[in-house]
């Protein structure tokens, strides 16, 4: 990374270097702005927690006049930094996060159908066997294709386990994969639990 | 008219209001900035207020297109070299001034970078002093995506391996083999919680796999045993 500034070339983690650069004290990531101070005896609109300073525009929340130093650019919006704290402290989702809670919610119901097509074909598999002549192959196809199912369904368990515990979007979508893949899961070890019961 | 003192001498200076922002060479070589506003009080003497000379013009004369009365040619510049280029010198800022704002006391000082600034240029965010840059990047860290979290991949990651494990079991009746994968499934659950734990205090992702890894985990353990001891030769 190179300051825009001074031209220093800085190595190693950007958290460690920071927001200026150790040469130049300079910001690396934007340009230098020094506020823009309101001039005396006008009506320039004025930030509300710098009155010195000339105003940039308003918070998109609350509405009150911010300069440079105050405005936040916070999940795309520009906002003041009491507005933003109360976005903190209340674990208000991004974008980014809406769209990740719902990607796991259809995520965790497509994976719970999957899971359950495969226990059936497995299922289906096996049945056959019982009508006539069993065959070794097609009796090893089922038994493996019923474990399979496994996998699909304990994915489908976290995927929308995660979705319903952050509250997330399509909430009815992971309950719903949720219990597919529960009883699925339940089913299984319910089978083989059966199956050591009866040998 | 905005009077100012050198920052090295201390001599008094005068600027029209125009001109703030400007840099002035103070008699004794140090540069200052005029302030927005006075800083100094205003002399009783008079001080001499600079003011720029104005350039010599070039010298006009007429030309001649006599050739034998035309000047000799210019000598030839030299050759151009590749000229180095010259970083800054590492600026020191002066602690006692903002950063910002040269003719301006610092009040406060922000916690990340740790430089001095007047109180219009810091803000107060979860509790600490912030310059604008610095508040700017603090946001940004809060809003980068979380990292995943390698406990979470790697109890995913073992319960995964202990399913095909588990089948090899089958019917074998093995104590040992079973007991392993039973120690195996044991320390995939343990990743699990300690991920999930991490995720909660931390800002790391992976909230679903570790969920995933527990679940696979504990679901591989009862299907050992069961399959090991209870299931003779399913395949």
């Amino acid at each position: 990374m190179e300051c825009r500034n001074c031209g220093e070339y800085l190595r190693g983690e950007p958290d460690r270097i920071g927001a200026r650069c150790p040469r130049c004290r300079q910001p690396i990531y934007e340009k230098k702005q020094t506020p823009r101070r309101a001039a005396t005896g006008t009506s320039d609109p004025v930030c509300a927690l710098h009155p010195m300073n000339q105003s940039v525009g308003p918070c998109q929340r609350c509405g009150i006049l911010l300069c440079g130093v105050c405005r936040a650019r916070w999940h795309d919006q520009i906002l003041c930094l009491p507005c933003v704290q109360a976005s903190l402290e209340s674990g208000e989702a991004g974008p980014e996060e809406f769209r990740s809670y719902r990607r796991q919610s259809l995520l965790g119901f497509l994976l719970a159908v999957g899971g359950w097509m495969l226990l059936l074909v497995g299922a289906a598999l096996l049945l056959t066997l019982h009508g006539g002549k069993p065959h070794p192959d097609l009796a090893l196809l089922g038994r493996l294709i019923l474990f399979a199912s496994f996998v699909p369904a304990s994915f489908a368990v976290g995927q929308a386990a995660a979705a319903i515990y952050m509250r997330g979007q399509r909430l009815r979508l992971a309950t719903s994969g949720l219990i597919l893949s529960g009883v699925h899961l339940g089913l299984m070890i319910g089978f083989c639990l059966l199956s050591a019961w009866h040998n | 008219m905005i009077w100012f003192s050198c920052k090295q001498c201390g001599k008094v200076h005068g600027r029209a209001e125009n001109s703030a922002g400007t840099l002035v060479f103070c008699d004794c070589g140090q540069g200052n900035t005029v302030p927005w506003e006075s800083t100094a009080a205003e002399p009783e003497a008079p001080v001499a207020v600079a003011t720029p000379a104005m350039p010599a013009g070039p010298k006009l004369e007429p030309l001649s297109f006599d050739p034998g009365t035309a000047p000799p040619p210019l000598p030839r510049p030299p050759d151009p070299r590749p000229r180095l280029r010259r970083r800054p010198p590492r600026h020191r800022p002066d602690p006692n001034f903002c950063l910002n704002h040269e003719g301006v006391s610092s009040q406060k000082t922000c916690a990340a970078c740790e430089e001095a600034f007047c109180n219009d240029c810091i803000v107060v965010f979860q509790g600490s002093n912030y310059c604008g840059p610095c508040k700017n990047y603090q946001l940004r860290t809060l809003q980068r995506p979380p990292r995943l979290s390698g406990l979470a991949l790697s109890s995913l990651i073992l319960a995964l391996l202990t399913g095909p494990w588990a089948l090899g079991l089958v019917g074998t009746g093995n104590f040992i083999l079973c007991l392993l994968a039973l120690i195996v499934c044991g320390i995939a659950l343990a990743l699990g919680i300690m991920g999930l734990r991490t995720i909660e205090k931390t800002r790391f992702g992976g909230r679903s796999l570790a969920i995933t890894g527990m679940v696979t985990a504990a679901g591989t353990a009862v299907l050992s045993v069961v399959l090991t001891f209870f299931v003779p030769g399913i395949w």
